[in-house]
């Protein structure tokens, strides 16, 4: 009679000795995978900054439109129905104004926000007694876009101030739940503000359909922002998690239809003449979606941030909704 | 035996090593901004021209970083096979950012420029540049050259300037001997209705790099397109693949005729031959006599251009 030696079957020894081989590889192979996986991608969270929210208290689910010619006198109607700048920035306020200054293009071609409607909400807040300062961190040259699109002329023509980015600037921070949990972010204008106002310009995007209210907070983001258009959706509700902002003017005053989110044509570019202002940017959103003849529906973000309850994209239904001719 | 067991052994921890290794060792390059791992190329342009000077160094973006700059219109690029982007500003009476396209082909230059061009422009003489409210753009060889005002009213009279400028630096293209939008008659043709399609023109897999416009011949309207094969023989073979697939998607009335072929599919006439290399077409008749009428003008045409060629 054979052993098992003898007849080429295994033995126990032997069967153990290859089990604990193919432990070993697959347990070495999966400690340096998790040891490279997403290495220096996110700073570990327990350094990462956490920002406040921005809201005024007792001002949830606003928003008023204004619709006319005058960019100026839209920011001021809209706002008026809120019950005026005052509600929101007090004397001594810091206040943290960020546009959509994405690109060196000029104002005309409608991917940047409006100069004009910019420089009114700039001056709306010193005029409350605030201090004001304007900040992106652009795709293109900062120094460049915020020459060319005409935002440096407008904040500094009301009263206000220029951040540029700068390295120092910079730091970790917790952001969202879906995609990014930490990300580094534009932080030293963020800790500066007692108050945050987002000024987007309303336009279609080639990746998510629209760059709105939600969308506009990618300008906080640093390093390596562009790998997110891969999951752009839950990164802009991630976005829309990080920032709690006091108020969102959206700049309708003309729309970028087509090509977004550059343009490059006069012909991309529609008069708007709307602008919405209020405290729910879910809601805006999906307002500001009609007006760029896109459906709410049909934005996924939108429903991210709608059921993460970050607002409500039936602004019809809010408890304050008001519309106004100028 | 002992020794392949150990190489077994070896293998993958050679392996794990590598990895570990490579991985405390990352290159800069892979991992740095885009921006900053691309040196910088493109036309080298004097830093005047005439009275003009840039006032901020050139960009350049390759197809694959094109989006750093185009977001969104990059898609438009692509299908005329956009090969990079230049990018300057130009600051002399105005100020105006330069785009200067170079694509895979001269007529992917001449299709940008068709598709950018807004419903008001005006072309100047040659039909080579046309004119809008703060935008001017013309094509010569493979480039595209497109300008944008920093003001919308920026005066047009600096743009037909600067544009002549710009063009005069651009390398001598070798031009196709046959301009295929030429060969369509500015006679005639129904205002900004001349487009250029890359590929899959009119639904026909086999249409591909054809120019195309809108006539009027006798109060009924109809679409004449051309395009230039590389030879007879490829012209051939176009036209007779157009006929397989006119047929094979229901089609009917076909009629082979000499070097080319007529028929009738949803209600609309449509005629296909070539000359040579040349293939041209007619389509959208509402009637047989239309298909006629206006395939005797287009015939003429041709054969004129081509007269006149020699």
């Amino acid at each position: 009679m054979k052993s098992e030696r003898d007849t080429g079957a295994l033995t126990r020894r032997e069967l153990l000795k290859r089990t604990a081989g193919a432990v070993a590889l697959v347990t070495l192979a999966g400690g340096a995978g998790w040891f490279f996986h997403n290495r220096r991608l996110a700073p570990p969270p327990r350094d990462a900054a956490t920002i406040a929210s921005f809201a005024v208290p007792d001002t949830r689910g606003m928003v008023a439109v204004a619709r006319g010619t005058q960019p100026a006198a839209l920011v001021a109607a809209a706002l008026a129905e809120l019950g005026g700048i005052k509600r929101f920035i007090k004397p001594g306020d810091r206040v943290l104004i960020k546009p959509n200054c994405a690109f060196d293009r000029p104002p005309h071609l409608g991917a940047t926000t409006s100069p004009d409607v910019l420089a009114e909400v700039v001056r709306q807040c010193t005029a409350a007694g605030a201090e004001v300062r304007v900040t992106d961190n652009p795709i293109n040259n900062a120094e460049g876009c915020f020459a060319k699109t005409g935002l440096r002329a407008a904040t500094e023509r009301a009263g206000g101030s220029v951040w540029l980015p700068a390295p120092g600037m910079f730091g970790a921070a917790r952001v969202g739940t879906l995609k990014i949990p930490t990300w580094d972010v534009m932080l030293a204008p963020l800790l500066w503000a007692t108050k945050l106002i987002g000024v987007p310009a309303a336009k279609t995007h080639n990746l998510c359909h629209v760059s709105l209210a939600m969308k506009n907070w990618y300008g906080f983001l640093g390093h390596g922002r562009a790998r997110m258009h891969q999951a752009i959706h839950e990164v802009i509700a991630d976005l829309a998690t990080f920032i709690t902002p006091t108020l969102v003017i959206m700049d309708g005053t003309r729309l970028l239809l087509r090509n977004g989110p550059t343009g490059g044509s006069v012909a991309d570019v529609a008069p708007g003449n709307v602008v919405a202002a209020g405290t729910d940017q879910v809601a805006l959103d999906a307002l500001a979606c009609t007006w760029l003849n896109v459906r709410p529906d049909d934005v996924e973000f939108i429903h991210l941030a709608a059921q993460l309850k970050l607002g409500s994209p039936d602004w019809h239904a809010l408890p304050h909704f008001k519309e106004v001719t100028v | 035996m002992r020794l392949a067991r150990l190489g077994l052994w070896l293998l993958p921890a050679g392996i794990a090593a590598v990895v570990m290794w490579r991985g405390a060792r990352v290159d800069p390059a892979f991992v740095a901004p885009p921006g900053e791992a691309a040196a910088p190329s493109g036309l080298a342009f004097p830093e005047a021209i005439g009275a003009w000077r840039t006032t901020t160094p050139h960009e350049w973006f390759p197809r694959e970083r094109i989006y750093e700059k185009i977001d969104g219109r990059d898609v438009l690029f692509f299908q005329y096979g956009v090969q990079s982007l230049q990018f300057a500003t130009w600051e002399g009476g105005s100020s105006w950012d330069m785009y200067l396209y170079t694509m895979g082909a001269p007529a992917g230059a001449r299709g940008a420029w068709l598709a950018e061009k807004p419903a008001t422009a005006q072309l100047d003489d040659t039909g080579t540049a046309w004119f809008a409210p703060g935008a001017a753009a013309a094509y010569h060889g493979h480039y595209y050259l497109s300008l944008s005002a920093a003001q919308p009213d920026a005066s047009i009279m600096d743009a037909t300037n600067l544009l002549a400028l710009l063009c005069a630096q651009l390398p001598v293209a070798a031009i196709a001997t046959h301009d295929p939008a030429a060969l369509l008659p500015r006679d005639g043709m129904r205002e900004n209705s001349l487009e250029f399609i890359p590929r899959e023109a009119f639904g026909f897999d086999t249409l591909d790099n054809i120019h195309a416009a809108g006539y009027s011949v006798g109060g009924h309207d109809a679409v004449w397109f051309v395009a230039v094969a590389s030879d007879h023989t490829a012209a051939a073979g176009l036209v007779a693949r157009y006929a397989e697939e006119f047929t094979r998607f229901g089609g009917s009335q076909a009629v082979n005729h000499a070097d080319g072929f007529s028929g009738v599919m949803f209600d609309a006439w449509e005629m296909i031959a070539h000359t040579n290399e040349i293939v041209f077409g007619v389509r959208e008749a509402d009637s047989y006599d239309t298909l006629t009428q206006h395939w005797e003008r287009v015939l003429q045409h041709i054969q004129r251009a081509l007269r006149d060629e020699k």
